[in-house]
């Protein structure tokens, strides 16, 4: 069977001419349909590229990925999963929601335009929890999605899908999106390595909304180089996205060669408290003394408004999630209600019918918060409190900070079901990656070592703009772990 | 700060929303339960203004109001739908909008 060894010798195959080119994408769909069929499916995608490959039907002179410094075919031939909230023109696009079911986007995402355009290929779309609004993959309106390394456990969310495909070796890497953490934990939970790059690196045109102010895509790989390969091809200035950043993109790898030697690492001690898994705890502490080896130094910082991320977060993002879901109405797409005899029926009766209970929740929680009366006490001072986050990050850098290292979450993969009915705990898995997405600044999370034979994430946060920081100093972790394994 | 049921039936209609009786009832316990989490944002002193207050920093680019063609989008919007006249989508009638409440289709 054809091994997915990684995107740059998959690349450098194809290329080449040694392997066809469509052969990578026919072992990950066998592989994935031969996961499926187990009696413990990992279902880790909502729709495969069946039948034909997708076809290229819009040639590269058509505008936004026709920059000419992108590196040809970097993704040639490479198998690549993406997430169900990212448009595509062959599949459906559902964001893992029932009142999406079967919709079928008639223009694609800059994203995956512009990984196709690199020569990779979409090997489907990946199982998600509904809108991105979840931490397990469980509140998916098609069922959950297994870890691939505990079959009773989640992948983490909410690209989940993502993540497990990258874990079980279907594809070598994946998109995916982040907006709290839906990147870096589930990399974390599934044993594989996740990057949310700074706010405007990635387009989001054809990213389906959830919250925009934190909203951004990220990139996961089997290997560090795996998911920074994917990056290279996705990221840079779309003139159909606003809030992209017209800034010139590095060599995220080339630049990362530098090395540990000099590097100052700061650790947070709001993210070492009590609660944190002592197992998890033992193995961030193996992670450090392997950076000072490095020839990096480490030393304790603070950012003292950490206690109140998650309550910054479930406002700004509900209230935006509140905003952004009005869309949903049964009349301009996805589900209507069938038997609706008046307008008002048509909007309320489709929208409490297709979505799930989670989306529910943040939809009321959001317009609550945005309601007259409470919009000062809730969404004013949460966008204050945000503020006041950003600046923690800002001074430990201009402190002389180069990078952060954290746990990317407090436990590792937590059992299917334990924490569904229980949504503060569920919010709380959270706590180490929201800052990130409200400070704006770029992270990844690498697998780090195992507590009871469950993958435990190490998360690398840098500057605005310094994805190729994290890379170089994860690349590092990652090689020194490899040696002494 | 909590909710009452009132409230979250309020709120519901705000959003749209038609959450039956125990959904209410559930909806309230949850809300409750995530506002008494939220509370924790009243002890951050806020009384010092900090640059950024004002909302986001970033000066977005403005763009000329001006309707370019969707270089994404292939095709003629008319390839896309079932049905296309006048440089319109020709949708299914609401049946609400029929006296006789039978569904047509408008032209």
């Amino acid at each position: 069977m054809t091994e997915m060894t990684g995107v740059r010798a998959m690349a450098e195959e194809v290329r080449s001419g040694a392997v066809d080119p469509m052969q990578f994408l026919r072992a990950a769909l066998e592989r994935a349909r031969a996961l499926d069929a187990a009696e413990r499916p990992i279902r880790a995608f909502l729709a495969l590229a069946e039948g034909s490959p997708p076809s290229h039907r819009t040639t590269e002179s058509e505008g936004a990925v026709s920059a000419p410094e992108r590196p040809a075919q970097i993704l040639a031939g490479v198998p690549v999963a993406v997430k169900d909230n990212l448009c595509t023109l062959e599949l459906p696009t559902s964001c893992g929601s029932r009142i999406l079911e079967g919709y079928v986007s008639p223009f694609e995402a800059t994203a995956v335009r512009r990984l196709r355009a690199a020569g990779g290929i979409v090997a489907g779309k990946t199982n998600m929890d509904e809108f991105a609004m979840g931490s397990s993959t469980e509140n998916s309106g098609f069922g959950p999605t297994r870890n691939p390394r505990d079959l009773s456990r989640v992948p983490g969310g909410s690209s989940g899908g993502s993540a497990a495909a990258v874990a079980a070796g279907i594809v070598p890497c994946a998109l995916g999106s982040d907006t709290g953490g839906s990147v870096r934990q589930p990399a974390s939970f599934c044993g594989v390595v996740g990057i949310k790059p700074t706010y405007g690196r990635i387009s989001r045109y054809g990213l389906v909304a959830y919250a925009s102010s934190l909203d951004q895509i990220g990139t996961f790989g089997g290997t560090v180089a795996d998911a920074a390969i994917l990056l290279q091809a996705v990221a840079g200035h779309d003139p159909r996205d606003s809030t992209s950043m017209d800034r010139a993109v590095p060599d995220f790898l080339g630049e990362a060669e530098r090395g540990l030697e000099g590097m100052t690492i700061g650790v947070p001690r709001e993210y070492f408290r009590d609660e944190l898994d002592a197992g998890v705890r033992a193995i961030c502490e193996t992670a450090l003394e392997r950076f000072r080896k490095g020839g990096a130094s480490v030393r304790e910082v603070s950012l003292p408004h950490t206690r109140y991320a998650v309550a910054t977060y479930y406002v700004l993002a509900t209230a935006e999630a509140s905003s952004n879901l009005a869309r949903y109405d049964g009349v301009r797409y996805g589900h209507r209600k069938p038997e609706a005899r008046s307008l008002e029926e048509v909007y309320a009766g489709s929208r409490t019918e297709g979505f799930g209970a989670e989306v529910v929740r943040r939809i009321m929680l959001g317009t609550f918060a945005l309601s007259a009366g409470y919009y000062d006490a809730y969404y004013g001072r949460a966008q204050k409190v945000r503020t006041r986050i950003a600046g923690d990050f800002d001074r430990v850098w201009s402190d002389g900070v180069d990078l952060l290292f954290t746990p990317t979450s407090p436990t590792t993969a937590f059992p299917l079901g334990a924490r569904t009915e229980d949504p503060i705990a569920m919010y709380l898995s959270d706590i180490f990656t929201v800052t990130a997405n409200l400070a704006e600044i770029p992270g990844i999370s690498i697998p780090i070592g195992t507590v009871d034979g469950l993958p435990v994430g190490g998360q690398l946060l840098a500057p605005k703009w310094e994805e190729a920081r994290v890379i170089g100093a994860a690349a590092c972790l990652e090689s020194m772990i490899g040696e002494d394994r | 700060m909590g909710v009452s049921k009132d409230e979250v039936r309020r709120i519901a209609a705000l959003a749209q929303l038609r959450p039956d009786e125990s959904a209410v009832e559930r909806l309230t316990a949850e809300l409750n339960g995530i506002l008494e989490h939220i509370q924790r944002l009243e002890e951050v002193d806020l009384t010092q203004a900090v640059s950024g207050d004002e909302g986001s920093q970033r000066a977005l680019p403005i763009r000329d109001p001006e309707m370019e063609p969707d270089l994404l989008a292939p095709g003629a919007p008319a390839d896309r739908a079932p049905d296309w006249q006048e440089g319109f989508f020709v949708v299914p009638r609401l049946r609400a909008l029929d006296r006789d409440g039978e569904g047509e289709v408008a032209g």
